[in-house]
């Protein structure tokens, strides 16, 4: 891995003081690419992610974008910083429609809104003929889209995702993962927690195993797919 | 029939002050997610705070036309807007905004608010005395609309100017930046947080579009009936019941709602004692909330 742009160290974090549910997580993500965190239910992925996005309380441990310490920053902040984070679940406005969910996402910006949502809609052309409809009328997969499209307006350096095939019919879920590697390959660092760890691990190029909190494995994702025991526990294979 | 369309204006023109009220109620409810009963009480300080700036001044200036006050109670407005958006931020910092900061439930926040509004309402009782007050005392002349309707000009300008500032506001809503920020976090906080939106300072936008919306039906209200302590917690039960009837959040459900609330109150003088008046809107509460809960213009969950 080339120099770590996002780097976690040593995270406590939790929702209730004094009950931390990450206990000493560690992981770094180079620029362009997909990381992806898998492990069984209730092992804090998301806690994680969401810790990394402002969410949830840091309680010890050191979080940094590009060498600064973000840890412990308001989401605003770490928006402004180049951190793009898409939730698992409610993840786009229901009562707004797709562009004002797309105006919603540049919040930050004094600028510019105009042509990076002209961008975002060359990308997303599905979007685009819905801009008028509500997030409430789109199907599952569209609102995964609008989703990710509302993280990108920002142009985030990482962009962290929450289980984004959940729901989704395989094939919207392959979509949804083939679109998370080309957004790598324009330079993003895509952070995913996936429950479907082998088509996640299949799109990835490094992956963490996370259990009780923090990380037992790391490598690899084509080695960790290969990996006796994390195929017998979270591949559904055999050891 | 003639005491019918009689009826019906007043409550189109009690219902005009209900919804400004209501819709800072409404805006509380959907954004801060609690009932804050102290809202009423801020129609009542707004109404005061002008009253002093009218006393300093005076006079509430020269008449405009056949209105009964002058240009002194337009401008007083602007300061008991300010004045009133100023306590209830302060409100929200000390009171609040401690109990969000400790998770406190939801509950908790409503009985807080039941004390504030005690507070307020004490204080303004302690300060002007429990007398009604006036901004002014000049006699208008009614004038008739359609032969069968009489109305005072006050009243048409009190409508008036309503209209302006919700089709205003619902532009706002709509258009701004902060509107559509408000909106979003009315919907999702976490969402909205992790898209760059400042869900505090949402927040002071809220209180303070609430309080100044409240301090303008306060004042209405005083230059239609009169000032008194407890004008605003007279009213409460109604700004509520136009809040929930128009549906949560819902700024044309709270204007609607207060238009319902008015004319219901109004109208049912006709067939009932005035004194049961304020239990009439309930009923129409009780009747739209069985049939769709979450309110006429509510989102169905």
């Amino acid at each position: 891995m080339t120099e770590p742009l996002l780097e976690a160290r040593d995270v406590f974090a939790g929702y209730v003081a004094d009950l931390a549910i990450v206990r000493g997580a560690s992981i770094a993500i180079a620029s362009g690419e997909v990381v992806t965190i898998i492990g069984p239910n209730g092992a804090g992925k998301s806690t994680f992610v969401k810790t990394m996005a402002g969410l949830v309380r840091l309680f010890s441990g050191a979080i940094t974008l590009a060498g600064r310490a973000i840890g412990g920053l308001p989401p605003q902040d770490l928006v402004r910083a180049g951190l793009g984070f898409v939730p698992q679940t409610a993840n786009v406005f229901t009562t707004l429609t797709v562009h004002e969910n797309l105006r919603v996402g540049g919040h930050l910006l004094r600028h510019g809104f105009a042509a990076r949502a002209a961008a975002i809609y060359s990308l997303f052309p599905d979007l685009a003929d819905r801009r008028r409809h509500l997030g409430s009328q789109l199907s599952g997969g569209q609102r995964q889209m609008l989703a990710f499209a509302r993280a990108l307006i920002m142009e985030p350096r990482v962009l962290m995702l929450d289980e984004p095939s959940a729901g989704l019919s395989p094939k919207m879920a392959n979509m949804v993962f083939e679109k998370a590697r080309s957004l790598a390959r324009t330079g993003i660092a895509v952070l995913m927690v996936e429950q479907n760890a082998k088509a996640a691990l299949a799109v990835s190029d490094r992956a963490y195993v996370l259990v009780e909190g923090r990380e037992q494995l790391s490598g690899p994702a084509d080695r960790l797919l290969d990996d006796p025991a994390v195929r017998r526990l979270y591949l559904g294979g055999h050891a | 029939m003639n005491a019918f369309w009689q009826h019906f204006a007043d409550g189109i023109l009690t219902g005009a002050i209900i919804a400004l009220g209501a819709i800072g109620v409404s805006l509380a409810m959907s954004i801060l997610r609690f009932a804050n009963f102290a809202h009423a009480e801020l129609l009542t300080f707004g109404a005061y705070i002008a009253l002093i700036v009218v006393t300093m001044f005076g006079t509430v200036g020269e008449p405009i036309g056949q209105l009964s006050f002058g240009w002194t109670l337009v401008v007083a407005i602007v300061p008991a807007g300010i004045a009133t958006a100023l306590l209830a931020l302060a409100i929200d910092r000390v009171v609040y905004g401690g109990l969000r900061r400790r998770n406190a439930a939801r509950m908790t926040l409503i009985f807080a608010s039941f004390g504030v509004g005690l507070v307020v309402r004490n204080a303004i009782h302690m300060t002007f005395g429990g007398d009604p007050e006036y901004y002014t005392r000049e006699l208008t002349i009614a004038v008739r609309l359609f032969e069968t309707i009489r109305v005072m000009p006050d009243q048409i300008v009190v409508l008036a100017v309503a209209v302006v500032v919700v089709v205003a506001l619902h532009l706002f809503l709509r258009y701004s930046a902060i509107g559509l920020a408000m909106r979003a976090t009315a919907e999702n906080p976490d969402l909205s947080r992790i898209n760059g939106v400042d869900v505090d300072r949402i927040v002071g936008w809220t209180w303070s579009i609430a309080a100044a919306l409240a301090a303008m039906a306060g004042v209405f209200m005083g230059l239609t009936v009169q000032l008194r302590p407890e004008m605003g917690f007279n009213l409460l039960l109604s700004l509520f019941a136009a809040a929930i009837l128009g549906g949560n959040g819902s700024l044309i459900g709270a204007v609607f709602g207060g238009l319902l609330v008015g004319l219901a109150e109004n109208l049912s003088v006709m067939v009932i004692s005035a004194g049961y008046r304020q239990a009439v809107p309930f009923v129409l509460l009780v009747v739209v909330l069985y049939v769709r809960p979450s309110g006429l213009f509510g989102a169905r969950s």
